[in-house]
């Protein structure tokens, strides 16, 4: 399997759906609230942009920087937008998650 | 979704610090910048909630630096380095050990007799002999034709290895540490499976001894040069 076609790990899928979700506004402070919100889990910020740097790497993820604000110490905000590339990876995952799934009962009840 | 960033609180000044200035090369501005929104919105809410979170974000981060350091391939190499000086400098007040010391207390006797070197050098009593001896070092001892034969073309066969690029990273660093450590072994294992004279086991432990002495700053050096040229992390 070439590199680019290997599935994509949980939490690269967690970050890239945040991304869909976010639109315009995905950049980190945001997406870490989008995540603890829905997933119920606090990610380090340097987890979270180390993934992102990583998925920009393969060219999954893409992004840009915006205006320097006070708020933010008069730093800028990175804003994350997810390729098609990338678009295709988090297919590709979920498609081979479902055929891993098919046929499988679970004796537990759902939550 | 959006912050409420209206209400701008300061963040402490010692998380401040450390994250702007202590790990300014660990964290980019925009990773800041985040920090620095969230607490301003947590803030607006609850101070002390806000102060407890930048509190913990702060040491997140600082441990996550300090892991990145330790991880980083700079730092491996470093350690790598370190490593293999403590070793060339071990063997060679060893050698300066061995060959100087006409009063061995019999305990160390037997176990250089086994040719267990690893294990002498163990003994804390040992050390102390060794820097006495250390003062008679001669050059002539530390030459020994069969190690520098082995050292030679070891050396001459990985670096063809290596300028060829003919192994991978994982090969490459197993047949160099092979090189430094195979006739100690040889050694030992020869040693516990022949009946032998004291005067002919000196020569046995001198090989192996003497090839890692040998061998092992080169070999190190030349690991760390090809994980470097692979740009992968060792």
């Amino acid at each position: 399997m070439a590199e680019k076609e290997k599935f994509l790990g949980e939490f690269e899928q967690v970050a890239l759906l945040a991304l869909i979700r976010l639109g315009d506004e995905a950049y980190g402070a945001n997406i870490r609230q989008l995540i603890h919100n829905q997933v119920d889990r606090d990610v380090a910020i340097g987890a979270l942009y180390s993934t992102l740097e990583r998925l920009e790497k393969k060219g999954m993820v893409s992004s840009y920087l915006g205006e320097p604000t006070a708020e933010r110490g008069g730093r800028p905000k990175r804003y994350f937008a997810i390729t098609a590339s990338g678009e295709q990876g988090l297919k590709r995952s979920r498609d081979m998650m479902n055929n891993m799934w098919q046929g499988v009962s679970l004796l537990v009840a759902n939550a | 979704m959006k912050f409420n960033t209206t209400n701008t609180s300061t963040i402490p000044q010692p998380a401040n610090w450390v994250l702007t200035k202590l790990l300014k090369n660990k964290m980019s501005d925009e990773q800041v910048g985040d920090l620095f929104e969230e607490y301003s919105a947590k803030a607006s809410n609850s101070p002390n909630t806000a102060n407890k979170w930048i509190a913990r974000q702060t040491i997140i981060a600082c441990l996550s630096a300090i892991n990145s350091t330790i991880r980083s391939e700079q730092t491996l190499c470093y350690a790598l380095y370190l490593i293999a000086i403590g070793l060339f400098t071990s063997l060679t007040l060893f050698i300066s050990w061995l060959s100087n010391a006409d009063d061995i207390a019999s305990n160390l006797w037997q176990t250089l007799l086994a040719g267990k070197v690893h294990s002498l050098l163990a003994e804390p009593g040992i050390w102390t002999s060794m820097f006495e001896t250390a003062n008679n070092m001669d050059f002539g001892m530390y030459i020994h034709i069969p190690s520098l034969a082995w050292a030679g073309l070891c050396f001459f066969g990985l670096s063809c290895i290596q300028k060829k690029q003919l192994v991978s990273q994982l090969t490459f660093t197993s047949l160099a540490v092979a090189a430094v450590t195979l006739p100690y072994l040889w050694s030992l294992a020869y040693i516990a499976t022949h009946e032998l004279k004291a005067t002919q086991i000196g020569p046995i432990i001198a090989f192996g001894v003497i090839s890692a002495f040998y061998l092992i700053l080169p070999m190190t050096h030349k690991v760390i040069k090809v994980a470097q040229a692979k740009s992968t992390i060792i």
